[in-house]
């Protein structure tokens, strides 16, 4: 009798144990098992140093995104903005370049421009009180219709040589446009983890009301978080216009969808206060290879998308359901 | 003075702005301007119907522009089968879609702008998928009456819309359907403490919405005569906007159907003033931006 009680309380203590192993390496884990799939699929070709480097370069964009994402996230907000905050920096920054102002010159504008409208979705949301998908989404179309603005509608594609460093070259195996997301990531890293503003923002976004009593600067917070996501949104311009040597006003359409998709696939909970940096890379490497292996099967770029779509869906439903428990 | 304008202040609004309109623009009172305006103004209007509910109940549903894409597309392709036929299957799947967003929200828990952000990428990929990224012809000449014929001298479009007005303001006021819409916008708490399905409540506003989004994608495509996957871009923001113009509370429990109607107007009197006076695309999407900003701002102040 003890006996039994004994095995079945450590088969207990085991299932206990690998559901917590799972919950806890769950991205890990599904990396894991889409890489081994990949690698299948490709003959091997996937798990090559190149092809691995490949797969961050085009990642890097979304990348940079989600982590201003996770930011707004974070804070309980929401961006709907940031392709089309791309896009209106992306057409200035190409227009400054056409005109021959500089590589320098160009990237700064593109950084203002970004972070002074992410500021303004700041300002909407923390002093005009604008929920944030509103507000953001109002930013949506006037940032959209300012990228369409520059150039009267048609894309820019005078894109000196010198700029594509940022897009096509790497330092020794490692792109320059990975560089980027890497700084864009210990920053973000460092801002989370190690300053006062990291905490505030895990504050405002756990418990605004509470966080305000114990006098927390919440307007800062998020005019920070939101003028971030834009100066984000600028560096991914950046590395769009030199991987790709123009800059359509189109630009971004999906990396609204694509940036919130790879920020709660990275477990960072969208009624704020839960998530981590290290684990939104997580996620954007999850979409990136499930896009990759996609594209390896040959699937149709729409269905490619919508399949994106139900894993988000799916992704907030566990997380609320994992939350509940 | 403030409860007069709180009480006409939206009707003083429309007049202004029909009269800027008649004074700068010599042909905006003309027939056919006007009917043009009564056509758009209704597809916006169905669409505000169907985004009404749903904000009512505390909700919001992003995923009309898609689904009226999707609906164009879909009776477009259908339509050389047979015209009943592909406008039945179209109102079909756009109310089913329209429920799945219902049933993410009451029963997944999702927030809303989540689940239909998800449904409006989702039915965006369905529509280009289905045209193949190209525009679908084919709509029979007899199908444009929906669009652009006329009943009794009035554009059916304007019929529709008032038809489903009607229903809709009745249901809302006497029925206890409608009550228990505005208890659970009020406080889902409460509504659920005093025995209300807030559940189906919810399933039933978004399953609506996504009827309406189908109805509007139907006069969408008889106008246009010819399905557009990339079409409608954004008219989940004019269906928003006219709600928030029309006086309807973001936050759900309080708001007036007819009203949204009259903002959903509004919104269509300004970009048929601003194509008169020839201001760009571009820039009218900015300043349409602007005004829902600006209504959102104004609404929340009060």
């Amino acid at each position: 009798m003890t006996n039994i009680l004994r095995t079945s309380l450590t088969g207990f203590k085991d299932k206990a144990a690998i559901k917590r192993f799972v919950i806890r390496y769950n991205l890990w884990l599904i990396i894991l098992g889409m890489s081994i799939v990949s690698t299948v699929l490709s003959k091997g070709v996937f798990i090559s140093p190149d092809n691995l480097f490949n797969l961050l370069l085009q990642n890097s964009i979304i990348g940079v995104l989600a982590l201003g994402q996770f930011l707004v996230i974070l804070t309980a907000g929401i961006d709907l903005s940031v392709g089309s905050i791309l896009a209106a920096s992306a057409l200035l920054c190409a227009w400054f370049l056409a005109k021959g102002y500089g590589i320098l010159l160009s990237i700064l504008v593109c950084f203002g421009l970004g972070a002074s409208l992410g500021l303004m979705n700041g300002l909407m949301i923390s002093k005009g009180k604008i929920p944030p998908f509103i507000a953001t989404l109002g930013m949506m179309g006037i940032a959209r219709s300012l990228a369409r603005q520059i150039n009267h509608g048609s894309p820019i594609w005078a894109i000196p040589e010198n700029f594509l460093i940022f897009g096509r070259e790497s330092v020794g195996p490692v792109p320059v446009a990975v560089i980027l997301w890497g700084i864009v990531f210990f920053f973000t890293l460092f801002l989370v983890e190690r300053t006062r503003y990291g905490r505030y923002i895990y504050a405002v976004g756990a418990n605004e009301n509470a966080a305000r009593i114990s006098g927390v600067k919440i307007d800062r917070t998020k005019l920070l978080v939101y003028s971030l996501a834009g100066l984000f949104c600028a560096i991914g311009a950046m590395i769009f216009i030199a991987r790709t040597k123009y800059a359509p006003p189109t630009a971004g359409m999906w990396y609204n969808l694509d940036s919130i998709a790879a920020v709660v696939i990275g477990g960072t909970s969208l009624f704020g206060g839960i998530g981590s940096t290290t684990n939104t890379f997580l996620g954007v490497i999850v979409v990136g290879i499930l896009t990759n292996l996609m594209n390896i099967l040959n699937v149709h770029i729409f269905v490619q998308k919508a399949i994106i779509g139900l894993v988000l869906i799916v992704a907030v439903y566990s997380n609320i359901k994992i939350r509940a428990r | 003075m403030k409860g007069f304008i709180r009480k006409y202040g939206l009707l003083i609004i429309f007049g202004g702005i029909f009269l800027l309109s008649t004074l700068s623009s010599p042909t905006f009172l003309s027939r056919n301007n006007l009917s043009n305006l009564l056509r758009q103004g209704s597809i916006v209007g169905i669409l505000a119907v169907g985004e009404t509910l749903v904000i009512l109940t505390g909700g919001i549903d992003l995923s009309l522009g898609s689904m009226v894409a999707l609906a164009s597309v879909l009776v477009a392709t259908f339509m050389p089968q047979s015209i009943f036929l592909s406008i039945l299957l179209t109102m079909l799947i756009c109310t089913a879609l329209g429920s799945i967003d219902g049933v993410l929200v009451a029963k997944g828990k999702m927030p809303p702008f989540i689940a239909t952000l998800g449904m409006m990428m989702v039915a965006r990929s369905l529509a280009m998928v289905i045209a193949k990224g190209e525009v679908v012809y084919g709509v029979s000449k007899s199908f444009y009456f929906v669009g652009q014929g006329y009943i009794k001298g009035i554009p059916v479009p304007g019929v529709i819309l008032a038809l489903v007005a009607v229903v809709v303001f009745f249901l809302l006021g006497m029925s206890g359907w409608g009550r228990h819409i505005y208890a659970v916008g009020g406080s889902e708490e409460a509504a659920r403490l005093s025995g209300i399905g807030v559940e189906r409540i919810k399933i039933s506003v978004y399953t609506l919405s996504g009827f309406f989004a189908g109805l509007a994608g139907l006069v969408y495509t008889a106008r246009l005569t010819a399905g557009y996957c990339e079409g409608a871009v954004g008219y989940e923001l004019d269906a928003i906007a006219a709600a928030v113009i029309g006086g309807v509370n973001l936050f759900g429990g309080e708001g007036n159907l007819l009203k949204a109607i009259v903002g959903a107007f509004i919104l269509t009197i300004i970009s048929n003033f601003m194509n008169l006076t020839a201001i760009s695309p571009y820039t009218q999407e900015a300043v349409k931006g602007a005004i829902i900003l600006i209504a959102v701002y104004l609404s929340l102040r009060r």
